[in-house]
């Protein structure tokens, strides 16, 4: 094994080399022409003339590499009491069928969608639904409020928003239907559609123009492929937020962050195929992370993660189901 | 999840550990589970106090892997490379530079200073792959907010420090960003609430440190001339009216009525210099404050509800 001090040294003083042998991980329709372009700084692009997809690379190859049978995702939620597993192949098939209705409903290369979910299954698949057509997607924390909605809806513009009718949040239901249309109600741009994954327990309305529901939308969608975008395209804009009003919303490409993320999984988190990655919270644009390296992703909702620490009992029956 | 799931890795903020310690201090659950496939905890999102490091370390008997990074940087700045080699933790720091972040301290001027001297976290660039091209529809900002600073390098907006084994330590935001509970949250979009109530002349909200969410906001509230009212319904209707306005997450639940608010002589609210009366911290008269007795009545105001909060 290399030490440290060679590694982070190659990594500085070469970092063109470092970075092009760490890319070699990663599946390129096209590889690219210049590892680092630095024509233009403090703006560096990394990867430039490359071609991938972000989603063929977390879902797709892994399948293809005969990993399909294996558990992808783990979602373990005691406040909904459930356990899913769901594996490779479910999960290309469940992010195809969804990118496939997605583009039924207009979704093209280049637009952008807001998803405003829990930490649901779903969330992750609309993520790389969206990553698979070569739509930027925006995660919004389902807890903010209908005005930070808004002002985010203004920013990103999205075509279309993903959303869930709701989450469970502690004790208490929390609707998200009506604070997205009061979102919308602010907001100076108007999303053309509303797709709503309605959740057992709690049923929104669907009645304002454009409101789709998630579950009609993918049942006769047609499975869709991984569309390649540039290296330099966004994958995602992320936002965070700064000293004064507007937040900020970093953007970040397909290229560099597969390559980073999976580098680091290995060499940081000292993850190999298989080994399950255990996130009870959820920074939104993390959770695409882990699978890029066949790792199995296990997901807990929310509170899950101190409930099953604190109720024995429970956990002994079925760890909070 | 742990036992059940076979988690080889588990990945969460500090405030989640902290919950636990509240209401099982002595791991005594922890004996029901079977946790020989659990190799790591992995914390970030905010700083890892000392404390919960050593309380987790000792209870799960596994490594407790600290790690910085940045909503900007999408991954690890500092971190203990486990995959690479593995360092011995020093509680407090994050451990060592990753592969590809060349992490500097700056002073003010932007010199760079000695092991063990803090000052301003930057990154000398290029950054490397998968961190922030730019912000979106806004070029400007981006170089405003993180690339103007310190030419050629990228302002962290953390302060902090490097030792002389490499180690980073770092100490906490330098503008007025707040972590609750692993949220990264404006205190400013949090004045403007609170200043928006009609009985409110002006404001202040700083962050406070908190056992179990990391930090907290207190509001710091300067009653329009003439207005009466009693603090306790003030501070209800401003909990709801921050609960509307940015999320439950801002877990605003403090008013405190000040007669003024401490400022330098270009009216530059002193927060700074109030976090550290209501942290019980040692500090320094700010050479340009306007009227230093202002302090003294924060510091009383504090007092009466209960900051700055005792160490046991």
């Amino acid at each position: 094994m290399e030490n440290y001090q060679e590694v982070f040294d190659k990594s500085l003083n070469n970092p063109e080399e470092f970075w092009a042998e760490a890319a070699e991980a990663i599946s390129w329709h096209k590889k690219w022409d210049i590892v680092l372009d630095s024509s233009d700084p403090p703006f560096y692009r990394w990867f430039r003339g490359g071609e991938l997809n972000t989603c063929y690379n977390a879902v797709d190859r892994h399948v293809e590499n005969g990993h399909g049978d294996r558990t992808a995702i783990i979602y373990d939620s005691p406040v909904t009491d459930t356990v899913r597993k769901i594996s490779w192949t479910e999960l290309r098939d469940q992010v195809a069928t969804l990118a496939g209705a997605l583009k039924a409903q207009g979704a093209e290369k280049g637009d952008t969608i807001i998803i405003y979910m829990p930490m649901i299954p779903e969330a992750l698949v609309a993520m790389l639904a969206c990553a698979r057509l070569g739509v930027i997607h925006s995660v919004v924390f389902g807890g903010f409020a209908a005005n930070e909605l808004a002002i985010r809806i203004d920013h990103a513009q999205p075509k279309m928003i993903i959303c869930a009718s709701g989450a469970i949040e502690g004790k208490k239901q929390l609707a998200y239907k009506p604070l997205i249309e009061a979102a919308i109600d602010q907001s100076e741009h108007k999303p053309e559609k509303s797709i709503v994954f309605q959740r057992d327990f709690l049923q929104a309305d669907l009645g304002q123009p454009g409101d789709l529901d998630w579950q009609e939308i993918i049942k006769d969608a047609e499975p869709a492929d991984c569309v390649p975008v540039a290296a330099t395209d966004p994958l995602y804009i992320l936002y965070t937020s700064g000293t004064t009003g507007m937040p900020k919303g970093v953007m970040r490409d397909n290229g560099g962050h597969a390559v980073a993320l999976q580098w680091s999984m290995k060499n940081i988190y000292n993850m190999e195929p298989g080994d399950v990655f255990g996130r009870p919270r959820m920074w939104a644009g993390w959770s695409a992370i882990p699978i890029l390296s066949t790792l199995r992703f296990c997901m807990a909702a929310p509170r899950s993660f101190m409930k099953e620490s604190l109720s024995a009992p429970r956990m002994q029956e079925h760890s909070g189901g | 999840m742990i036992a059940e799931h076979k988690v080889k890795v588990l990945f969460t903020a500090p405030t989640a550990f902290r919950a636990i310690k509240k209401e099982d201090p002595k791991g005594l659950l922890l004996k029901d589970y079977d946790l020989s496939e659990y190799k790591a905890l992995f914390l970030a999102g905010e700083r890892l106090d000392p404390d919960t490091y050593h309380w987790a370390k000792d209870l799960l008997e596994v490594p407790v892997i600290d790690h910085w990074w940045q909503t900007e940087t999408a991954w690890a700045i500092v971190a203990n490379p486990m995959g690479i080699e593995q360092f011995s933790v020093k509680p407090g720091s994050a451990t060592k530079s990753v592969p590809g972040y060349d992490v500097k301290i700056l002073d003010s001027e932007g010199n760079e200073v000695g092991p063990g001297e803090e000052g301003n976290i930057v990154i000398k660039l290029p950054l490397p792959p998968g961190t922030l091209a730019t912000l979106w529809r806004n070029e400007d900002r981006f170089v405003s907010s993180y690339m103007s600073r310190y030419r050629g390098y990228y302002e962290t907006g953390d302060g902090g420090y490097i030792d002389e084994d490499g180690y980073v330590f770092v100490m906490g935001r330098i503008d007025d960003v707040i972590n609750i509970a692993g949220h990264r949250l404006s205190t400013g979009a949090m004045e403007e609430i609170v200043a928006s109530h009609s009985q409110v002349a002006e404001c202040s909200v700083i962050g406070l440190d908190d056992a179990l969410k990391g930090q907290k906001p207190l509001g710091l509230v300067v009653l329009k001339a003439g207005t009466d009212c009693e603090v306790e319904e003030l501070n209800k209707e401003l909990i709801h009216m921050v609960r509307n306005g940015i999320g439950p997450i801002a877990c605003y639940r403090e008013t405190v009525i000040v007669t003024r608010l401490p400022k330098t002589r270009s009216g530059k609210i002193l927060r700074g210099t109030m976090r550290a009366i209501a942290a019980g911290k040692e500090y320094r008269m700010p050479s340009t404050i306007d009227d230093p007795s202002c302090l003294e009545e924060v510091a009383t105001a504090l007092e009466m509800i209960g900051y700055p909060v005792e160490q046991s």
